[in-house]
This record gives structure tokens, C-alpha cells and sequence, in this order.
């Protein structure tokens, strides 16, 4: 019923703008996976430091996408960006096996702030064009995605380099975000 | 603090929770039945010609009757049907859907039915298995599906069989009354 009120509120006085957040460790490929969204053009990057945001026009909505710098030091900054957020997009190198317990613990604390509950959470197991990136199922498995419960997820194999399963991971949050009501 | 207000009056109003899985082979319709549910509640649902196959978790909650009922559809396809035993546990119903329709995939869904019910966690976990796709006259009947499946050899559990589709919406009242008799 908040949810309502909440949705109600924004359509009458916020922007017709989706925010969407783009996380995960530094060089999980955030930036490139934003700007291929953007300009379906694979992009040279650095390490962000602060953020990128991007408006995208996606199957007719108006995304408002934010790529958030991953290093370290700097997460802790994700939070100011958490309020109004309307759907999470993390980004998993599929690839980097040692860090993957990191890249679980900050998933897993970012899931439990409050201004983030019931967003759906879109996993983009990315770098699958290496050759020894771990299949969807097992990054799933090593990130615990089994242990949420109270929000829609869905994992995705994705190559940001080669455009691949993008789309697919961006038709079903956008699907889903517009769903009638 | 909306979502704390919320939380506060569903908590309440509604005092029991029940947990239902819904299972499935992939393309069996799952998510489709769970967004039609949600739509006949009044609330968001996606268009049902635009489903993508679940890959995750997709959630329903209702209230109905002052019960809280949460149904988790867990993708079907093979590769992620591992994650469906993390959410046994907490299972208080059983939800199996079948295409009715697709009849060459049969062998591969007794398979599924007969290990997930094998499960240690599921014991006695009520079960309704949904022949989806009724509207189509390809579909199988109880009968056809009971002996195939060998669904009165089932032991330990009650088993409910019954009817289902999303684009005539047979069945949907019948699943929730059927999981409000079991909860």
C-alpha cells in the first residue's frame, strides 16, 4: 500500500524518469556495460572514480542510469545514492574468482538498506567472451542469490564487450518495472 | 518510511504467512499464471504476451482472508534449477505446473516431479499440480496426467490436481483457495 502511495506520489511529482543503479566491484565492467547500453559502442574506459549517469532510451521508457565508481575505498558512497532508485543492475566480473566473496558481501549489505527494499535486482555475469568465466549458475550460486527473499532477481550471461545478454537482462527489468497495474 | 507504515499494517492485518512454491519445467507457464494472479489482486503486473523466461526469482504477495500468502516462482530451465532446493525448507505448499500441451517432454518432467518430491525438506509438503495450457485442445486431461505421472502412488502428501490458464484464468481461483485450505 506505501508501495502505491509511493508510486502515486512520484508519477504526479517526480520525474517520468526509471532510476536505475549499476554496481559492483571496480573493474566489473560497469562503465563499458552503460555505455554499450547507451551508445552500443564499446567504449575505452578508466576506473571511475565518482560516477557516470547516462539517460537511455529503452523500448520506449526513459531510463536513468547511474554507473557508480566500485573501488574500494569508494563504496561506501553507493548509499547516497540508494533513495528513489527503482531497480538495481550488479555487475559480476565472471572472471575474477578470488574477489567473488567481496563482490557477494558488498551485494548482500547493499540488499539490506532500507531505501533499496523490493527493487528488483538484475545480475549481469559479465566477461563471459573469457575463456575461463564461471557459467551463470555458479556465479549465482557463489553470490547466494538463493538467500533472497523478499525481491525479484534474475542472473544473466553477459559480455558488455560483445553486447551479448544485455538485452536480455534489460527487456525483463524494463518489462518488469512497466508492468500494468 | 512508507514501506515501514506498510509493514506495520500488514502486520496487523494479516497474522499468518504461508509460503508456496510454484515449480516447473521451463515454458510451462509459470510466471505467466503468478503475474495473472497478481493482476486479479490489483497489483503491477507484466504483460502476458511479454514474459521472458525466468532466469531468478519472480514474487507475489497477496493477502487474502487475512492470510498472507507469498508464492516464489523459481526458474525452470535447467541450469538454474539448482537454486530451488535453498527455498525448500521454507515451503508450507507445493505448487507443480505443467504444459499440458507438451506432451514430448513428459518423460523429463516425471523425472523433475519424482526428485523434487524425493526431497527430504518437501516431506509432506501439500501438493497442487496445475495442468496449464487448458485452453489449448492439445491439452492433457486429469486423468492422462494422474497415470503418467502416477500421482496416486504418491504417498504422505496431499495431492490436488487440477486445471489451469492465464488467458482464460481457469484455475486461479482455484490454486488460491486451494492453498488458503492448506495453509
Amino acid at each position: 500500500m506505501g508501495m502505491l502511495f509511493s508510486r502515486i506520489f512520484s508519477s504526479l511529482f517526480g520525474s517520468s524518469e526509471i532510476r536505475i543503479l549499476i554496481l559492483g566491484l571496480d573493474n566489473a565492467g560497469k562503465t563499458t556495460l552503460l555505455y554499450k547500453l547507451q551508445l552500443n559502442q564499446v567504449i575505452e574506459t578508466v576506473p571511475t572514480i565518482g560516477f557516470n549517469v547516462e539517460t537511455v532510451q529503452y523500448n520506449n521508457l526513459k531510463l536513468q542510469v547511474w554507473d557508480l565508481g566500485g573501488q574500494g575505498t569508494i563504496r561506501p558512497y553507493w548509499r547516497c545514492y540508494y533513495p528513489n532508485t527503482n531497480a538495481i543492475v550488479y555487475v559480476v566480473d565472471s572472471v575474477d574468482r578470488d574477489r567473488i566473496d567481496i563482490s557477494k558481501q558488498e551485494m548482500l549489505s547493499m540488499l539490506q538498506e532500507e531505501d533499496l527494499a523490493g527493487c528488483p535486482l538484475l545480475v549481469f555475469a559479465n566477461k563471459q567472451d573469457m575463456p575461463n568465466a564461471m557459467k551463470e549458475a555458479e556465479v549465482s550460486d557463489r553470490l547466494g542469490l538463493h538467500t533472497i527473499r523478499n525481491r525479484q532477481w534474475r542472473i544473466c550471461a553477459a559480455s558488455a564487450k560483445k553486447g551479448e545478454g544485455i538485452s536480455e537482462g534489460f527487456d525483463w527489468l524494463v518489462t518488469m518495472l512497466k508492468g500494468t497495474s | 518510511m512508507f514501506s515501514l507504515i506498510k509493514g506495520t499494517l500488514s502486520w496487523c492485518f494479516a497474522k499468518k504467512v504461508v509460503r508456496v512454491l510454484l515449480l516447473g519445467l521451463d515454458n510451462s507457464g509459470k510466471t505467466t499464471f503468478l503475474e495473472q494472479i497478481k493482476k486479479l489482486f490489483g497489483q503491477r503486473s507484466m504483460p502476458i504476451h511479454k514474459i521472458p523466461p525466468t532466469v531468478g526469482l519472480n514474487i507475489a504477495k497477496l493477502t487474502h482472508n487475512n492470510i498472507q500468502v507469498l508464492i516464489w516462482d523459481l526458474g525452470g530451465k535447467e541450469g538454474i534449477r539448482q537454486i530451488w532446493n535453498h527455498y525448500y525448507s521454507e515451503a508450507q505448499a507445493l505448487i507443480f505446473m505443467i504444459d499440458g500441451c507438451d506432451r514430448n517432454r513428459f518423460q523429463e518432467l516425471n523425472e523433475v516431479l519424482k526428485q523434487t518430491l524425493a526431497e527430504s525438506q518437501l516431506k509432506g509438503v501439500p501438493l497442487a499440480i496445475i495442468i496449464n495450457k487448458h485452453d489449448q485442445d492439445s491439452c492433457a486431461s486429469i486423468g492422462f496426467i494422474r497415470e503418467m505421472f502416477e500421482t496416486d502412488t504418491i504417498e504422505g502428501r496431499s495431492v490436488e490436481i487440477m486445471y489451469g490458464s492465464s488467458y482464460t484464468q481457469e484455475g486461479i481461483e482455484k490454486v488460491i483457495n486451494w492453498i488458503l485450505s492448506v495453509a
